[in-house]
């Protein structure tokens, strides 16, 4: 009898569910509380609009929380002041999210939810490269702009799809200027070390790194890993062993503390740099001060970087979602893609897809937080440049240190 | 005027022919995509339902199975320039030994060890997929080609949705005849009574290895579907959670329930997709009803429901008057 109830109640709840959600499309969680608030301001705003224009963000969801978050509020910022200006030929700006997690599957299934949406103008935001590379000719058939966030060389070497546009440095920038810094303005150029992790991420920085060295003469110890590993000692080790005097770091976000703790145990002290990861607060809080200490990474906005444009958005974000706001790099990445792809709307006159496209690939230095956009090469890139920061300890806290920018176009 | 029981027979028949005219009111990409997605898991149940369902062994390695068969295809196509028809011969081989390979292990571990045995298999593989150079590594197979028949493409979603319809029919009529034939009393009788099994001469040792090649078979074609539907894959889709899922799908549809296999599989492609709008808490609320599926409903929704609901006994009465 009780399983009969709890069958009846377990029925219930579903169908409650299922219709409580079937009225609003993937929100992020502060878009969710505000949604009823904000339904009299919408009705209001909608009379000063000529329409809608629906910009997708494709997220990780649950995946990769903290990204999801930062990129979904970097995407209402901006849809928030081109509003204020008046929108977009004339019409209002809206930002529609759906979660494509972390598996191929996923990302389809939410790439496919955004593009089942004819009022979707263009998507960006997802950063994973092999879901970027899963999706890329869903969006070319579909003849939809996709601004991609994943750094992938293949995204640019394997694709041949004019709809796909990328408004952050390749890997190819990213390890580069890495290696490049260490070896050329630390003067370390004799033996360097690269631990990598095994996937696309790590490997694809490997051949790069590979390349550079190579071309510059400098011995290369590579060590790889995986990404569920806990334990690299070996790795560390022999680098340690072959005499390394820095280490290219490139991990993700999850192995940061595995990483750095395994090479302050194993007082593997030489310079070291790394990605984004390795300068993201959420993961420095996973990681002891003297661990992280000192350890330089390349990313796409520092945010401790003296620029007015840059400091007036920080400003700005935490005025709109609060102090406890979590603000990261890929949160500006999307603020900018946001604004590049209502600049490129504004400019073609129309939502038509084509037309976005060829006014996206007609971009003239568009002002991006991350730099300046213009096509590099013959396709996919956009953004050549990155800032080197370093992580130094204040008051116990682990902080950013603005030290340069830096970056070539091939 | 036919009796339940009656009508109960042209279940299947109804099954197939919703199924078979599900595209016409599902226009959209993204719903048909799932639909695809929902067929290949079903395949990939159909046959672990030999194994899980039937046999009572719990294996947790499908997901490489199933990945093998998408990279041994992929493979084929993609660095020799096969035809996808062709590569089918080199994954039903894959299948084959596959099956013949995690069989024996069986013979010798049972229960946790046998699903702790075949996690580890799941990891290997996936492992070796995301570290070997010649299978893409991290960032997989690209530009996987299409099937074709005569000039004719299966390029659209429409078109591979009618393709994988097809192949799950003929395997849902390979699988009833196996369950309905002596192999399949033989799988049953594994997990009911082993012992009574030997007594009527029946080696065990075959009949395991059987279950677990007949299911590895099921899952490399479907795997192979898969890699020529998305004309895409990486590792990182075929994980031990990708595994779990497989059971999960048996679970649902009620252990050893043929029909549940495929409902099953709808479930867990689908569920997901329908909570969507929640927003970010969905998958939470995946799992939590996952797990009340689980725990209150042990031998299937339907069944399970059914039984509540007094419709057994209907049905049942409804068969003796029969």
């Amino acid at each position: 009898m009780k399983k009969k109830w709890m069958a009846i109640l377990m029925a219930a709840v579903t169908l409650t569910m299922s219709a409580c959600g079937s009225t609003a499309d993937d929100t992020s969680p502060s878009q969710s509380t505000e949604n009823t608030e904000e339904a009299g301001e919408t009705e209001e705003a909608s009379e000063e609009f000529d329409g809608e224009i629906k910009i997708g963000v494709l997220t990780t969801g649950t995946a990769i929380a903290t990204y999801t978050e930062t990129v979904a509020d970097g995407a209402e910022l901006a849809a928030a002041q081109l509003n204020e200006k008046g929108g977009v030929l004339g019409k209002k700006v809206v930002i529609v999210t759906s979660d494509g997690s972390n598996t191929a599957d996923e990302t389809i299934n939410g790439a496919n939810r955004l593009l089942e949406d004819p009022d979707i103008a263009a998507v960006c935001g997802y950063p994973l490269s092999t879901g970027c590379l899963a999706i890329e000719s869903l969006f070319k058939q579909a003849e939809v702009p996709l601004v991609i966030s994943g750094t992938s060389v293949r995204l640019k070497d394997e694709t041949d799809n004019e709809y796909l546009f990328r408004g952050r440095a390749s890997d190819a920038i990213q390890a580069k200027s890495a290696a490049e810094f260490l070896a050329e303005d630390l003067g370390l150029n004799e033996t360097m070390g690269i631990l990598y992790e095994n996937n696309d991420f790590g490997q694809g920085a490997l051949q790069v790194v590979e390349e550079y060295c190579n071309e510059k003469g400098i011995t290369l110890v590579a060590e790889g890993f995986n990404t569920t590993d806990t334990d690299i000692t070996a790795q560390v080790l022999k680098l340690k062993d072959a005499g390394v005097q820095s280490v290219v770091t490139w991990i993700a976000a999850s192995s940061v503390p595995t990483v750095a703790s395994n090479m302050y145990n194993q007082g593997l002290t030489v310079p070291k740099c790394g990605p984004v990861a390795v300068t993201l607060e959420e993961n420095l809080t996973n990681c002891e001060s003297a661990w992280i200490d000192g350890w330089y990474g390349v990313t796409d906005i520092c945010m401790t970087k003296d620029d007015e444009t840059l400091q007036s958005f920080i400003s700005e974000y935490f005025e709109m979602f609060g102090d406890d706001a979590y603000l990261s790099n890929e949160g500006a990445n999307i603020y900018s893609h946001v604004l590049w792809l209502c600049d490129a709307i504004e400019r073609a006159g129309s939502t038509d897809g084509p037309a976005i496209m060829q006014a996206m690939k007609e971009t003239d230095n568009f002002p991006g937080l991350n730099g300046n956009y213009k096509l590099i090469g013959d396709k996919v890139d956009y953004v050549s440049t990155v800032d080197i920061a370093q992580n130094v300890v204040v008051d116990g806290k682990v902080q950013n240190e603005y030290i340069k920018t830096v970056g070539s176009a091939e | 005027m036919k009796t339940a029981r009656e009508w109960k027979k042209y279940f299947p028949v109804f099954l197939m022919l919703l199924l078979a005219v599900i595209p016409a009111f599902v226009t959209g990409n993204y719903y048909r995509t799932v639909c695809c997605q929902a067929m290949l898991y079903a395949i990939v149940a159909l046959g672990l339902n030999f194994i899980v369902g039937l046999s009572g062994l719990m294996t947790l390695g499908t997901a490489a199975i199933y990945g093998l068969g998408s990279y041994v295809s992929a493979l084929f196509c993609v660095k020799l320039g096969w035809n996808p028809w062709a590569a089918l011969i080199p994954v039903l081989i894959s299948g084959w030994l596959i099956g013949k390979g995690l069989g024996y292990p069986s013979l010798r571990v049972q229960g946790v060890y046998l699903s702790l045995a075949t996690i580890g298999f799941n990891e290997i593989v996936r492992n070796l997929l995301t570290n070997l150079e010649w299978t893409g590594s991290g960032t997989g197979i690209r530009n996987i080609p299409v099937y074709e028949i005569g000039g004719f493409a299966f390029d659209t979603q429409i078109r591979s949705y009618y393709l994988i319809y097809a192949v799950l029919l003929l395997f849902i009529v390979i699988a009833w005849k196996i369950v309905n034939s002596r192999w399949g009393r033989a799988f049953k009788a594994v997990k009911d009574n082993p012992d009574a099994l030997e007594v009527c001469g029946i080696n065990i040792a075959n009949v395991k290895i059987t279950a677990f090649t007949l299911s590895a078979i099921f899952a490399v074609v479907a795997g192979a579907m898969y890699a020529h539907f998305n004309r895409y894959i990486t590792p990182a889709t075929y994980t031990t959670d990708l595994s779990i899922s497989f059971v999960v799908m048996l679970i649902i549809g009620g252990l050893g329930n043929f029909w549940g296999c495929i409902y099953g599989a709808y479930i867990v492609a689908f569920l997901p997709q329908l909570l969507r709008p929640i927003g970010l808490t969905y998958k939470l609320i995946y799992a939590v009803i996952i797990m009340l599926l689980v725990v209150f409903f042990p031998n299937g929704i339907f069944h399970d429901i059914r039984r509540y609901l007094g419709l057994h006994r209907v049905l049942k009465k409804g068969g003796e008057e029969g």
